[in-house]
């Protein structure tokens, strides 16, 4: 009877010979969650990149920094009016920074192209109240018109 | 007839090679598409929206300049410059650029600020990168 036992129970260990998943499976439990809490879904960082930054520009406009800018340039003043940005260039002035200035630029660009190629700057002077967010869609504007050289005054 | 060969195994426990697979699945998905948050950023500093702006191809040489709101949703106040993860006065931020310039001469300029910042917050940071010869500007945004 007691022999007959024993061999029972001898075959149903012989069915768990393979390794013991469990302590992997602990870990890599572990590791899952340690990726799901440290990862950040969040858009990868995107950049509008520019390489005139920066142009000091005297009380006549005039710049006398030494970014280097075309001889020849747009100067778009932004200014705060209640709760919008104005873009002013020379006769032009837009109520907002909806599409009016991009739409301009572009036609500006194109008539540019025209006339042999010629290179023109921007110097984006934006009043010191005048949020960043305007700053950034101004300049997005310009080089959507495939503007080169645009730079921003730090001193008008 | 008698039957040749193995005999079939019969387990009472789960089988977990599956769910190791899904797991691993998993864990790989999670290297592959996400991203560790990064260690320059620094919280409380909603970036610009620009529809048309770029992943930066090579993301060596940075210089990242943090502009955090000295309180939330107040931007009167003189923002605080953070680089390095340490703040850092105006005063001492052209130091720092022309340092970081003259170690590597390659070095860019990341501007993270704040969307509703005042210019008057941004152009001195502008005007310090041109002083230290730093005239590849990077403005951090989203979409």
């Amino acid at each position: 009877m007691q022999s007959g036992k024993k061999n029972r129970g001898l075959s149903k260990q012989s069915l768990h010979s393979g390794p013991n998943m469990t302590p992997m499976v602990d870990i890599v439990m572990c590791i899952l969650i340690f990726f799901m809490l440290g990862t950040t879904f969040a858009s990868p960082d995107l950049y509008l990149t520019n390489n005139t930054p920066a142009v000091k520009t005297g009380g006549l406009n005039k710049a006398t920094g030494s970014a280097k800018m075309p001889a020849t340039r747009i100067d778009i003043k932004l200014a705060r009016r209640g709760a919008h940005t104005m873009a002013t260039i020379a006769n032009f002035q837009t109520e907002d920074l909806s599409g009016q200035l991009a739409k301009w630029l572009k036609q500006k660009q194109r008539k540019l192209r025209s006339l042999h190629n010629l290179k023109m700057g921007i110097l984006i002077m934006p009043g010191n109240g005048v949020p960043y967010q305007d700053v950034i869609t101004t300049y997005q504007d310009c080089t959507q018109a495939r503007f080169k050289a645009v730079g921003f005054a730090y001193a008008h | 007839m008698v039957k040749r060969g193995m005999q079939p195994m019969h387990d009472d426990h789960v089988n977990v090679t599956p769910l190791i697979d899904v797991v691993m699945c998993l864990i790989i998905f999670f290297l592959v598409c996400g991203q560790l948050a990064r260690g320059e950023s620094v919280k409380g500093v909603h970036v610009p929206i620009a529809k048309h702006a770029q992943d930066m191809a090579i993301k060596k040489h940075e210089l990242i300049v943090n502009l955090v709101p000295h309180k939330p949703l107040d931007y009167r106040d003189q923002p605080t410059i953070v680089v390095f993860q340490q703040d850092v006065l105006p005063d001492k931020l052209v130091q720092l650029m022309r340092q970081e310039k003259r170690l590597d001469p390659r070095t860019k300029l990341v501007l993270r600020a704040d969307a509703h910042l005042p210019y008057k917050f941004i152009a001195p940071v502008l005007e310090d990168a041109t002083e230290a010869g730093i005239t590849n500007v990077n403005f951090m945004t989203r979409r």
